[in-house]
């Protein structure tokens, strides 16, 4: 009876510590099912922001594509649809033209409205007058100067032709593509960037280049701080080999009021312009550069000025930085 | 016997099962508090004796910390924004948050402050505002109604704008601006958002609610490395504010994820955070600190929390299929729970 009662009792303990156990469990995995809590921290997750040396994954899904062309810079907006994945595999396979064609074209429809073909006649109609009435006043105001030949009324109509082309052929080619496809314009300018793309490097140093604005801006801050890694180190490489041109696009980036893919910074900024003064080049670029360095150590409205310290330091950089890339010998 | 001995084990099972989920469940939810009572809350252990220097040099850290915080929490001047800069600064410095969000609002409105020579002037400007603002209300009238002719619709008879509350206001705006502004420097003004941020960072309620959006609007100005911070600072605001229990940071929430300003729009989770905000009392537009006051904004928005989420849910539900509407709606209502209930929203 004894035995038999003890049995039992460890059988009941052993029974009870299970129970325990499912009891543990149970609420220990309670909270990963709590949806809400789940959804509160990663509700405003930051976009990723992790590098992607890989080439863009092919987002388009059509089977049959069209090869192609030799020439890729003349594609119409629905031919750049049409070869879209012939496209895309070059880039892949290394041709960094088809790569600057694929973010070119892409980057032209963020942001893009679609509109009917009357309201794009009447915007581009609009623009036409207006520029027809400033040429007009002009000519009447100042009846004793020659016509700039860009203002005659021959060249306003053909420009006005060619926008509107230019404006029915986006709709054409941004209505064909999904917001999935356009926001790949940034992994292609990558992409090219990290294959040391001289045109695609020249080329994001405008303040405009990226076409990335406002929410834009905000929502693929994380890629476009690794874009400007790349292209901070990338300009600098182009310099090295004596590229003048990179230098005087750094002088630019670097110094420029608008906001673009670099950081705005005036030291930097008088450093590259100094270095490019020491280049030589013609009166008007050397007055130019001055006034550059000039503007730039009195400071502008976004941006107090140098201190005395702060110019002879970028100077001392300046020199040295000439002297690394370009005493022996420069190219455009 | 047997069956009272059966009973018994079965009460046991019971009371040892509750106690192993709450165990468990204790184990996750409590990490903040283990976290906060792990923190050390001194380096090393006092040691017997103390000398009198020490003694005095606790107690004279002590009253600095106690002087320090009383300014954390003091009441802000009142008067002028013009006279009370210093004052502010001061009391910003030590770290109260509402003095720094006083800046940034004072110097926000003084930014592109010209003093007038005299009154006349400030009523001269009034009626130039006037001008202005309804030159540009009847053009985008014109719009509409050249839009809605097209496409075969008749809007109706769009109400006029009453001229004289307009000028009246921008008459009143503009003597308060003179009241505010005169005496402030306005390149310190410029530094506004510097305030906005440092009060956001300190937790001022307003301040939390309102950055993401000024983020979103000076985004062409701030270089990518400071958005990628200012983003994280404005999402752990809302956060904060979720934290606190104010129902109006779900409606924000919802509206960077039904826009897509921190990454790419989530037209679901949207749906949920309008869905829970739409649980607490609705409420007059202007207690949402990012809505515009202007006479352009006053057209655009309704006039009421309930018509703008109904117009929000509407908005972001249109791409979701009924089954994710009412998923969203069961989580919105989870969220509302976790956030605002307990505070009586």
């Amino acid at each position: 009876m004894k035995r038999h009662s003890e049995k039992e009792i460890w059988g009941i303990v052993i029974f009870l510590s299970l129970v325990a156990g499912v009891g543990f469990v149970a609420g220990h995995s309670r909270r990963s099912v709590t949806t809400s809590a789940a959804a509160i921290n990663p509700v405003i997750e930051i976009a990723d922001a992790s590098r992607q040396s890989n080439p863009p994954a092919p987002i388009n899904t059509k089977k049959t594509t069209k090869p192609a062309p030799a020439d890729l810079t003349i594609l119409n907006g629905k031919e750049f649809v049409d070869v879209l994945p012939s496209l895309e595999t070059l880039a892949r396979s290394g041709n960094l033209e088809a790569a600057r064609v694929l973010y070119q074209r892409l980057r032209s429809c963020v942001g893009f409205e679609d509109a009917s073909d009357e309201a794009i006649r009447d915007r581009e109609n609009a623009n036409y007058q207006q520029q027809l009435g400033i040429s007009r006043r002009i000519r009447s105001e100042y009846p004793d100067r020659p016509e700039n030949p860009m203002f005659s009324e021959a060249s306003l109509k053909q420009a006005h032709e060619s926008a509107l082309k230019a404006a029915f052929d986006r709709r054409d080619l941004c209505t064909s593509l999904t917001p999935l496809q356009i926001s790949r314009h940034l992994d292609w300018e990558r992409f090219a960037l990290e294959r040391h793309d001289r045109k695609t490097i020249l080329d994001a140093t405008k303040p405009d280049s990226t076409e990335v604005r406002g929410a834009e801006r905000v929502r693929n801050a994380e890629r476009l701080a690794d874009m400007a890694e790349i292209e901070g180190n990338e300009l600098n490489k182009l310099i090295s080999t004596g590229d003048l041109v990179a230098l005087e696009r750094a002088a630019y980036a670097y110094g420029s009021d608008s906001t673009g893919l670099l950081r705005r910074d005036p030291e930097l900024a008088y450093m590259y312009t100094y270095a490019l003064s020491l280049a030589g080049g013609t009166r008007n670029d050397l007055h130019q550069i001055s006034a550059t360095m000039e503007s730039l150590a009195s400071g502008r409205p976004l941006h107090p000025p140098l201190s005395a310290q702060q110019v002879d330091a970028a100077r001392a950089r300046g020199l040295a930085l000439f002297q690394s890339c370009c005493a022996k010998g420069t190219h455009d | 016997m047997s069956t009272y001995r059966s009973a018994l084990t079965v009460l046991a099972a019971a009371i040892v099962l509750i106690t192993g989920y709450e165990l468990g469940s204790s184990r996750l939810v409590d990490t903040r508090t283990q976290v906060i009572a792990a923190l050390p809350l001194s380096n090393s252990a006092p040691t017997q004796t103390q000398s009198p220097n020490t003694w005095q040099r606790i107690t004279a850290r002590s009253e600095l910390l106690r002087n320090k915080r009383k300014e954390q929490t003091a009441e802000l001047p009142s008067g002028p924004f013009g006279r009370n800069i210093s004052d502010l600064r001061r009391l910003a410095d030590a770290g109260n948050a509402d003095a720094a969000y006083a800046l940034a609002k004072g110097y926000r409105d003084c930014q592109f402050f010209v003093p007038p020579k005299d009154d006349s002037e400030v009523a001269q400007r009034a009626e130039d505002s006037t001008v202005m603002q309804l030159n540009v209300v009847d053009q985008i009238v014109d719009q509409v109604k050249n839009t809605a002719e097209k496409q075969g619709k008749n809007i109706g008879k769009i109400p006029e704008v009453a001229i004289q509350p307009v000028y009246q206001g921008n008459l009143r705006a503009g003597q308060d601006q003179v009241r505010q502004c005169t005496g402030v420097d306005t390149d310190d003004a410029r530094d506004w958002m510097v305030w906005q941020k440092r009060a956001t960072e300190l937790g001022n309620p307003e301040a939390e609610l309102t950055y993401w959006i000024l983020m979103v609007q000076s985004a062409d100005m701030l270089s990518v490395e400071e958005l990628v911070q200012d983003k994280q600072l404005a999402s752990a605001a809302l956060q904060d504010a979720v934290s606190r229990g104010d129902s109006r940071a779900l409606i924000a929430i919802g509206e960077v994820l039904q826009n897509g300003w921190f990454a790419e729009a989530d037209p679901y989770l949207a749906y949920a955070y309008f869905y829970a905000a739409s649980q607490a009392p609705y409420a007059s537009i202007h207690t949402l600190p990012w809505m515009g006051q202007s006479i352009f904004a006053v057209l655009a928005n309704p006039d009421n929390t309930q018509t703008y989420l109904q117009q929000h849910l509407d908005r972001a539900g249109s791409s979701l299929t009924p089954a994710q509407q009412l998923a969203a709606q069961q989580l919105g209502l989870a969220l509302f729970e976790q956030c605002c209930k307990w505070n009586g929203a």
